[in-house]
């Protein structure tokens, strides 16, 4: 008996082995967090079995998700047990929202645990803006009104379509881009962004 | 978040516009694009001149439409049916005030993306953009651009009835679908059985993969590109009856 069971127990273990060496995940051995979820979630860069990027689609009839992580998309499945955060269900995901997708190796397959949203960030209401404020401020010249419109999206999102007279500053480099905001620690400074969900 | 790094630097008056851009276009208030965004995508992405087409004669953004200002509204017509087509307004100058009336109303037609060229035509040459001269478009054309990874549907259905021998396509529908008719010489692996399949697929072919609307079709490109496949796939509709394909109808 004891010999039989460690034989099934080394099977196993050679089963594990060319798993994780067929893995699809780490064909390109890049990494599984974007470089944009990097910049604030550094921990995450050589955690194991979490897929971090933007949402991409869902497919009820594959029970599969897709994540954009760089230049390319991975395919995580999901069933009844995977858990939502930040989000009432799975179908409510609307690209491009960021998620941080664990999962757990089944196979060759990964299975989703838990499918965590970004996160609303609050701010105080006092603090915000509506739509026809801005419109309002945006009558003045930043001169005038001595004020400054700041986008923190990244580059590409700025370069497609931007708020007359609005700065770029994506989020992550903003440390090193202090320099373009106004002397005067008096101005208005207005930031925006993709918005809230 | 920004707003807090800001106060942190000695900022005291900080103030967010927390519903973003959506709300902004959602109301039909105008975002600038810059002369970099345009010409990246120019040929997939509707320039209109309107500057009038004497201006435009003079000179104008490569394969711009010219449409005065005052008679945009009239050529509603000949805009594109896709109303996730880029259109892109210039004038001579960015114009914002002359320009942002009509962005609001081709917005309220339900194209979302409708954007104002920043420093309009004379930015434009400034950035060195593209110009031409004599030949002026009135006629909207609009082309989207193919994302990665996608086949044309032209092309796919040469392969399909050619059967080239350096290709394969692969059908990633359930077998429940599948049971009512393949295209032919098609591989069927439905997509969330496709990982644990890899070694059924060659190497050396180039591997077309369609389901029936094109979202699973993506993400078995996916699965195949991460594994190092030679693949691209069709983002379109394909329905198969009584053995005759139908596609391309998306």
């Amino acid at each position: 008996m004891d010999g039989l069971r460690s034989w099934r127990g080394l099977a196993l273990w050679m089963g594990l082995i060319l798993l994780a060496g067929a893995s699809p995940a780490l064909a390109d051995g890049g990494g599984m967090i974007s470089a944009s979820c990097l910049k604030c979630h550094n921990d995450y860069k050589d955690k194991a079995n979490v897929v971090g990027g933007e949402f991409q689609s869902l497919s009820n009839q594959a029970k599969s998700i897709q994540v954009e992580v760089g230049d390319r998309n991975e395919v995580i499945k999901f069933n009844d047990n995977t858990k939502v955060e930040n989000v009432p269900a799975l179908k409510e995901l609307k690209k491009p929202v960021p998620v941080m997708v664990y999962f757990e190796q089944q196979g060759s397959d990964r299975v989703a645990t838990l499918v965590k949203a970004k996160p609303v960030i609050k701010v105080p209401e006092a603090q915000q803006l509506s739509v026809q404020q801005v419109q309002e401020l945006m009558t003045k010249s930043p001169e005038q009104g001595k004020y400054l419109l700041v986008d923190s999206r990244p580059p590409a999102h700025y370069q497609e379509g931007h708020l007359a007279g609005a700065i770029n500053m994506p989020f992550g480099n903003m440390p090193d881009m202090m320099d373009k905001l106004p002397k005067d620690k008096s101005t208005l400074l207005v930031f925006y962004c993709g918005g809230f969900r | 978040m920004a707003a807090r790094l800001a106060e942190k630097n000695g900022y005291t008056n900080v103030k967010v516009f927390h519903a973003g851009v959506p709300a902004w276009t959602q109301a039909g208030l105008p975002l600038i694009s810059t002369a970099q965004f345009v010409n990246d995508r120019l040929g997939y992405l509707v320039v209109i001149d309107t500057r009038g087409e004497a201006a435009a004669k003079q000179g104008h953004i490569q394969g711009a439409v010219a449409i005065p200002l005052d008679r945009i509204v009239k050529e509603k017509e000949q805009f594109p049916v896709d109303r996730k087509a880029y259109l892109v307004l210039y004038s001579d100058h960015t114009d914002l005030d002359k320009l942002a009336p009509v962005v609001k109303q081709i917005s309220s037609w339900g194209y979302q993306r409708v954007f104002i060229l920043d420093g309009g035509y004379q930015g434009w040459l400034k950035a060195n953009g593209p110009i031409q001269k004599d030949l002026v478009r009135t006629k909207i054309f609009y082309l989207p651009r193919p994302h990665p990874g996608e086949i044309t549907g032209d092309e796919f259905m040469n392969i399909v009835n050619n059967q080239p021998p350096d290709k394969l396509i692969l059908d990633v529908r359930t077998l429940a679908e599948t049971s009512a008719g393949m295209l032919p010489g098609a591989v069927n692996i439905p997509v969330d059985a496709l990982s644990g399949r890899l070694g059924e697929l060659p190497k050396d072919k180039e591997i077309i993969v369609h389901c029936r609307t094109g979202l699973r079709a993506e993400m078995g490109y996916n699965i195949l590109r991460n594994a190092k496949f030679n693949t691209r796939f069709l983002n379109d509709k394909v329905e198969i009856l009584e053995n005759r394909v139908f596609c391309c109808f998306k």
